[in-house]
């Protein structure tokens, strides 16, 4: 107990300090290796987004045990063919546009880059939702990416505006935003990403992984091996399953299913209805006997 | 993006409650909630003119 006490007050603000979801890429419910679509949600909760006349980029998991300290995993962020690039970002929107605004807020991380020394940009950007007031941007700091095979530890301090007076509409949120060189290749690593309040960056703060993954949940839901199953008489009977989701989600989400094996399904599965806390999913029989469909499904209510 | 759409309805109340279209040529289901971001993007190309939403079928019964 004194421990606890001793590393909440050394904090400065207890636990849960890191405002960034899924910061040690612990999380990855979409697969763990992406091409160059725009945007491409990456590890949990982190998107890329381009624009330029040709790009070939790969962005994975990798393992990171014995390289980067405690990190389990790491993030590599790989291009190898580019022009005419005009943006290439990776970015985290934080839930609540509220979030450290009015005061410092200092991001850290580790990183480096086998092939050669980079520089990228860091900068904020408050986002007041659907309806709401125009975004403000912090301005962009620079960071030096090493080069080799030691990662080096990064931070920088951002001033973040007030947002009294501002009017607040839907989905509003705080974006992270990382600028990848625009020139050139790079094969720039990322790992123990935090963004906190104060001017003083601390010890990444390792959650345990049920704890990111449902963090993660709220935002993304993958559920694999679903099935929605009945014995009926004859087609066009309708069987539908409720589903309890597993954290509430930000919204009613986007729902897509794959993986879809059927049996006397002449429709489904389908959608009947998606909300923050459960889905129901419905099929339409063939003929009679036993109509089920098994399927995996992602459901996404992401900013 | 976007293509495809066309409401549907609950088939155990009849309500126009989501849009299947096509994300990316993945059939997808996108709830009519004003917090989902896909809804307001859909709704913003309908505004702009650049996508329509096909009606919902009747009610077989």
């Amino acid at each position: 107990m004194t421990n606890a006490v001793n590393l909440a007050s050394a904090a400065g603000t207890g636990f849960f300090r890191n405002k960034l979801i899924n910061g040690g890429f612990d999380v990855w419910q979409r697969g763990t290796s992406f091409s160059a679509t725009t945007p491409v949600f990456t590890a949990d909760r982190w998107f890329v987004t381009h624009a330029g006349s040709s790009l070939s980029a790969t962005y994975s998991r990798q393992d990171a045990v014995g390289v980067w300290g405690q990190a389990k995993y790491y993030i590599r962020l790989a291009r190898t063919a580019g022009s005419g690039m005009t943006v290439h970002s990776f970015t985290q929107r934080i839930e609540g546009v509220e979030t450290l605004q009015d005061g410092k807020a200092t991001f850290s991380f580790d990183c480096r880059d086998l092939t050669g020394a980079q520089t990228i940009g860091v900068r904020l950007v408050q986002n007041f939702g659907s309806g709401g007031s125009a975004d403000v941007t912090i301005a962009s700091q620079s960071v030096a990416v090493p080069s080799g095979s030691s990662p080096q530890r990064r931070s920088v301090t951002f001033d973040i505006p007030s947002i009294a007076g501002k009017t607040i509409g839907t989905s509003d949120y705080l974006a992270l935003i990382i600028d990848l060189p625009l020139g050139g290749n790079f094969q720039i690593d990322l790992a123990n990403a935090q963004l906190e309040v104060g001017s003083v960056a601390t010890p990444f703060e390792r959650r345990l992984y049920g704890q990111e993954l449902a963090l993660c949940q709220r935002y993304y839901t993958l559920l694999a091996s679903q099935l929605v199953y009945s014995y009926v008489t004859g087609s066009s009977y309708i069987t539908i399953n409720n589903i309890a989701l597993p954290v509430t989600m930000r919204a009613s989400p986007t729902v897509a299913y794959s993986g879809v094996s059927t049996n006397l399904v002449s429709a489904g599965p389908s959608t009947n209805t998606a909300t923050a806390t459960s889905l129901r999913v419905s099929i339409t029989s063939s003929g009679a006997g036993y109509s089920y469909a098994d399927y995996t499904v992602a459901l996404s209510a992401e900013l | 993006m976007y293509s495809n759409a066309q409401y549907l309805r609950d088939e155990l109340n009849g309500q126009v409650d989501m849009i299947r279209l096509d994300i990316n040529g993945i059939t997808s289901f996108v709830p009519l909630d004003p917090a989902n971001t896909d809804y307001q993007r859909i709704m913003a190309l309908v505004e702009d003119g650049k996508l329509t939403i096909a009606p919902a079928e009747e009610p077989t019964e």
